[in-house]
C-alpha cells in the first residue's frame, strides 16, 4: 500500500432486508485529497458514509486506515480514528447551548472537583467558534434558537475539533447560504493543505468538480465510475449518474422574458416587516418572476409574507384581476387562487407521518367539499390518484405514509397538491432544495409547462443557476430591500447578481 | 411480517381489545355477562363515557389534553339542574350545554391566544370549577323535578344519544373540523403553512369538548335524580382512560379515529362491569385496570414501531 492512502474501503456489503444497500463498494481517498461522492437519492450514499463513521456496521468486506485495519463499532471509535463526520440529519441536541453540543462526550478536560468547568468549557467553545471564522456563533446561545445552516455549522465545527485526518460532510452545502458556504469551501482548502482528507457529499454538481480533487459516482448501491475532477465535465458526472443522456439543459431554452404584459395578477405594495422593507413588485400572468438573496436577506419572510402567514407592519399584497382585493389570511389567499410551496419540506409542508392522501388533501381541501361540510372521501383518493399519477409518485398507493418516501418523491407530494388544483399563482420557495437531479428536472419541467399554461410563479431562492435559468424578472435582495432588478437577457448573469447580493 | 400485514393489525386493534375482554370475562361470569339486566347496564354506563370521549377526541387529536370534564360536568349539569326548576327540560339542556360550551371557549382562548399549554388551562379549571360547583349547591343535594327524572329511561335516552354520537362522528370523520384538528395534531406548523386557522380550530375542539361534557352533565344529573357536589368526578380520567385504551394516539395525530372511541369506552366499561360481576374487589379491580392499561399502551406502541420498520424495509425496496 502507498504512503499516499488514508482510507481504502474493500468490498462493502450492506444489505437491508432483500435490498442491496452497498454492493462490493471500493473507494480509495488519498491524502490531501478531497474525494466528491455523488449519485441520485437512495443510490447508497448514506449508506456508506454511516459505514465509515461507525454508525453502522457493514455485512460484509474491510476499511483500512493508515494501511491498518479498521472496523469502527460505533461514532465514538471512528472519532478516536480521527474522522469527523457531518451527517445529513441533524445531530445536536436542541435544549443545550451550542458549547454542550461542540463538547459533547468530551467534557472530561473541563472537570474540576468533579464538577463541570461550564466558564472554561463555554470560553474553549468560543475560541473554537472563532478560531474556525464563526465569531457570530455563541457557544452560549441555546442551540434551539440557532438557524438550521448555524446548527450545520456547529457540527462542523464539532467536526472539526477532532482534528480529524478524514473529514466527511453528508450534503453539508445544500443547508448553507452562500456566504457559508463560501466560508466552508475555504476550510476544505485549508485543511486539504494541512494535508487532510476530505470526503464530500453534495447534489450541487458544479461546485462539486470545482472543488475536489476526484470524484466518485454512485448508482443503486454500486460504484458505476470514478473520475478525476480536471477531466471532467458536470454534464458527464449528470450522465453517469442517471445512467442515462440527460436531454440538453433541464432549465429555460429561451433567453427572452415573455409573459402577458397586460395583465398583472398580483402586486406587492411596500411591503415592510423587521426582516423586510418597502418590498415592492409585480407579478405578471405566465411570469416567473425570481427573489434571490443570501439566505438571511429575508426573502424567505418575504415568501411568508406573500402567502400572509407572517403579519406585515404596512404595505399589503392585492390581486388586481380580483377587483384588487387586498390579501389578509392564508385561508383568502387559498381561495383566490394561490398556492405556497414553502421552504422546509418536513417542517413547514407535510405532516411526514401521515399519508399522501390526507397530505394532498390537506392543500387541496377545498376541491374535496361537498353539501354540509362533507369532505368526500371518494374525491379525496381521485385529487390524491392524479397527483401521483401526473407527477409520477413513486408509492404504493395513497394511503402510504410520507416517511416512506424518498425526499425527490416528498417534494413531488408537496408540489403535485398545489400543481393539480390549477391554482393561478404559485409561490415556490425553494422548491428543488434537496432532491436529485432527476427530480430537479422535472420540477423545472413542470414549472415551463405551467407557465405556458399562463400561471404565474414566484420563485425565491438562493440557488444562482435555478434564478438564472427560469425566471422572466429577476429582483434580488439584500438586508430586506431589492438592490437590482435585472430582466431576463444577456444581463442576467452570475457575476452581476454576486456583485450587488454580497 | 409485511407492511399490509401491521397495517392491518394497526386498524383492528381496538376491535382486538374488545374481543378479548369479551371472551375472558365470558369464561370469568359465564351467563351473567350477557344477561339482558346486565347488558342494560353496560350500556347505560357506556353512554356517559363515549359522549365525552367524543367530545374530548377533538381536543385529544390535535395533541392538547383535557383535564377540565369532571368539573366542567358538574357545573354544567348543577347550573342545568338549577334552570330545570324554573325553565323545564328545554331550559336544562339550554343552560347545561351552553355552560359547556362557554367554558370550551375560555379555554381555547387561553390556548390559541395566549398560548398557555393545555393541561395547565384545564388543570386549573378542573380545581376552580369543582370549588364553583360546591360554591352553588352550597356542599348540599338538590333534588329535581319528577318529569326531569323520568328522562333517564334508556328508550328515552338512547335515541338521542345515538344521533349526538352519529353528529359527531360526522364531524371527526368527515368535516374540516375533525381533518384539521388531525393535522393540527400531526404538525401544527404544517397546518399554519397550509392555510388552516390553527386558533379558530383549537378553540372549536374545545367548545366540542365542552358541549359534550354539558351533555354528560345532563346524563349524570338525570342518573341520580338531583344535583350533588361530588358528580363527575374522576370523569375526565375515565373518559381518558377509554380513548387511550381505544387507541387514540397520546400525541394525537392521523391515527385518531372515531370508532376508537367507541370501542375504547366499550372495552372500559366491560372491563368494570366484568370485573365486578366475578367479585373481584375494588382495590383489585383498580389494580387491574391500571396494568390493562399499561398493557394496552405498550402493545400500541409496539405495532406501531413494527408498522414503521415494515414502512422503513418497503422504501429501501421501492428506493
Amino acid at each position: 500500500m502507498s504512503e499516499t492512502c488514508l482510507f481504502e474501503a474493500k468490498d462493502i456489503k450492506k444489505y437491508f432486508g432483500v435490498t442491496h444497500a452497498n454492493e462490493n463498494v471500493n473507494l480509495k481517498i488519498n491524502r490531501g485529497h478531497i474525494r466528491g461522492l455523488i449519485g441520485e437519492n437512495g443510490s447508497g450514499k448514506s449508506t456508506l458514509i454511516s459505514i465509515i463513521a461507525g454508525i453502522q456496521p457493514c455485512d460484509e468486506g474491510q476499511m483500512y486506515l493508515h494501511g491498518i485495519k479498521y472496523s469502527p463499532i460505533n461514532p465514538l471509535s471512528a472519532r478516536e480514528n480521527k474522522i469527523g463526520t457531518v451527517v445529513q440529519e441533524l445531530g445536536l441536541v436542541d435544549g443545550l447551548p451550542v458549547g454542550m453540543n461542540l463538547f459533547m462526550g468530551k467534557t472530561e478536560r473541563f472537570k474540576k472537583h468533579g464538577l463541570l468547568d461550564t466558564k472554561n468549557l463555554f470560553n474553549e467553545a468560543e475560541k473554537l467558534l472563532t478560531s474556525w471564522g464563526f465569531p457570530d456563533i455563541h457557544s452560549r446561545t441555546l442551540t434551539e434558537n440557532l438557524s438550521v445552516e448555524e446548527k450545520k455549522i456547529v457540527e462542523l465545527v464539532r467536526a472539526l475539533s477532532i482534528d480529524p485526518e478524514l473529514l466527511i460532510l453528508d450534503e453539508i452545502t445544500q443547508a448553507l447560504s452562500l456566504n457559508y458556504r463560501k466560508k466552508l469551501i475555504d476550510i476544505i482548502i485549508q485543511l486539504k493543505k494541512n494535508g487532510k482528507s476530505i470526503l464530500l457529499v453534495t447534489h450541487d454538481i458544479e461546485e462539486m468538480v470545482a472543488i475536489t480533487d476526484g470524484i466518485t459516482i454512485m448508482r443503486d448501491g454500486e460504484i458505476v465510475a470514478e473520475r478525476e475532477s480536471e477531466k471532467t465535465t458536470p454534464d458527464e458526472i449528470k450522465k453517469l449518474m442517471v445512467g442515462r443522456a440527460m436531454e440538453g439543459g433541464y432549465y429555460r431554452v429561451d433567453n427572452n422574458a415573455s409573459y402577458d404584459k397586460s395583465k398583472i395578477v398580483l402586486e406587492g405594495v411596500n411591503l415592510t416587516s423587521q426582516k423586510f422593507q418597502n418590498i415592492s413588485f409585480e407579478l405578471y400572468k405566465g411570469e416567473i418572476l425570481g427573489f434571490t438573496g443570501l439566505s438571511d436577506s429575508g426573502i424567505h419572510e418575504l415568501a411568508e409574507a406573500m402567502f400572509a402567514i407572517r403579519p406585515t407592519s404596512s404595505g399589503f399584497i392585492r390581486l388586481p384581476q380580483k377587483n384588487n382585493v387586498v390579501i389578509k389570511t392564508p385561508q383568502q389567499a387559498m381561495q383566490l387562487s394561490i398556492g405556497y410551496v414553502p421552504k422546509d419540506r418536513d417542517k413547514q409542508a407535510l405532516m411526514v407521518h401521515d399519508s399522501i392522501l390526507n397530505n394532498i388533501s390537506l392543500a387541496g381541501i377545498e376541491m374535496t367539499k361537498k353539501k354540509f361540510g362533507f369532505l368526500s372521501p371518494s374525491k379525496r383518493v381521485e385529487i390524491t390518484q392524479k397527483a401521483i399519477d401526473s407527477f409520477s409518485i413513486k408509492t404504493n398507493g395513497p394511503n402510504q405514509q410520507l416517511s416512506g418516501l424518498s425526499g425527490g418523491n416528498r417534494q413531488k407530494v408537496n408540489l403535485s397538491r398545489w400543481v393539480i388544483q390549477d391554482k393561478e399563482i404559485l409561490i415556490l420557495d425553494c422548491p428543488t432544495r434537496g432532491v436529485d437531479i432527476g427530480v430537479k428536472s422535472y420540477i423545472y419541467k413542470t414549472m415551463i409547462a405551467a407557465k405556458k399554461d399562463g400561471i404565474s410563479m414566484i420563485l425565491i431562492t438562493d440557488e444562482l443557476p435555478e434564478v438564472i435559468g427560469m425566471c422572466d424578472i429577476l429582483n434580488i435582495v439584500k438586508d430586506g430591500e431589492i438592490v437590482k432588478t435585472i430582466k431576463r437577457g444577456p444581463d442576467l448573469s452570475e457575476e452581476a447578481i454576486i456583485e450587488v447580493m454580497v | 411480517m409485511s407492511l399490509q400485514t401491521w397495517k392491518k393489525i394497526q386498524k383492528i386493534f381496538p376491535f382486538i381489545g374488545l374481543v378479548i375482554v369479551m371472551i375472558l370475562f365470558s369464561f370469568m361470569c359465564g351467563d351473567k355477562l350477557w344477561a339482558k339486566r346486565n347488558l342494560i347496564n353496560i350500556v347505560n354506563n357506556t353512554i356517559p363515557l363515549a359522549i365525552g370521549a367524543s367530545g374530548m377526541v377533538f381536543v385529544a387529536s390535535q395533541g392538547s389534553t383535557d383535564m377540565s370534564m369532571g368539573s366542567l360536568l358538574a357545573v354544567a349539569g348543577t347550573l342545568g339542574g338549577i334552570a330545570s326548576l324554573q325553565y323545564g327540560v328545554i331550559g336544562f339542556v339550554v343552560v347545561s350545554v351552553g355552560v359547556g360550551i362557554f367554558f370550551g371557549l375560555v379555554m381555547g382562548i387561553l390556548l390559541a391566544y395566549f398560548k398557555v399549554n393545555s393541561l395547565m388551562i384545564t388543570l386549573a379549571m378542573l380545581i376552580a370549577l369543582r370549588a364553583v360547583v360546591s360554591y352553588i349547591t352550597n356542599g348540599q343535594a338538590l333534588l329535581l323535578d319528577y318529569n326531569i327524572i323520568a328522562m333517564n329511561k334508556l328508550s328515552t335516552k338512547l335515541p338521542i344519544i345515538i344521533i349526538i354520537l352519529a353528529l359527531m362522528w360526522y364531524l371527526f370523520s368527515y368535516t374540516k373540523i375533525g381533518f384539521f384538528s388531525r393535522c393540527i395534531g400531526e404538525n401544527e406548523e404544517v397546518g399554519r403553512f397550509s392555510g388552516i386557522n390553527v386558533k379558530k380550530y383549537k378553540i372549536l375542539a374545545f367548545m366540542l369538548s365542552g358541549a359534550m361534557a354539558g351533555v354528560a352533565g345532563i346524563l349524570a344529573v338525570i342518573k341520580i335524580g338531583g344535583v350533588s357536589p361530588t358528580i363527575g368526578n374522576f370523569f375526565e380520567l375515565q373518559v381518558m382512560t377509554a380513548m387511550f385504551v381505544g387507541g387514540i394516539p397520546i400525541a394525537g395525530g392521523a391515527e385518531s379515529k372515531f370508532y376508537k372511541v367507541i370501542s375504547g369506552s366499550f372495552i372500559l366499561v366491560i372491563l368494570q362491569n366484568g370485573l365486578t360481576i366475578a367479585r373481584v374487589g375494588s382495590e383489585i379491580s383498580e389494580l387491574i385496570q391500571g396494568v390493562i392499561l399499561i398493557l394496552v399502551v405498550y402493545l400500541n406502541i409496539y405495532i406501531e414501531c413494527k408498522f414503521t420498520e415494515a414502512q422503513m424495509n418497503t422504501k429501501e425496496e421501492i428506493n
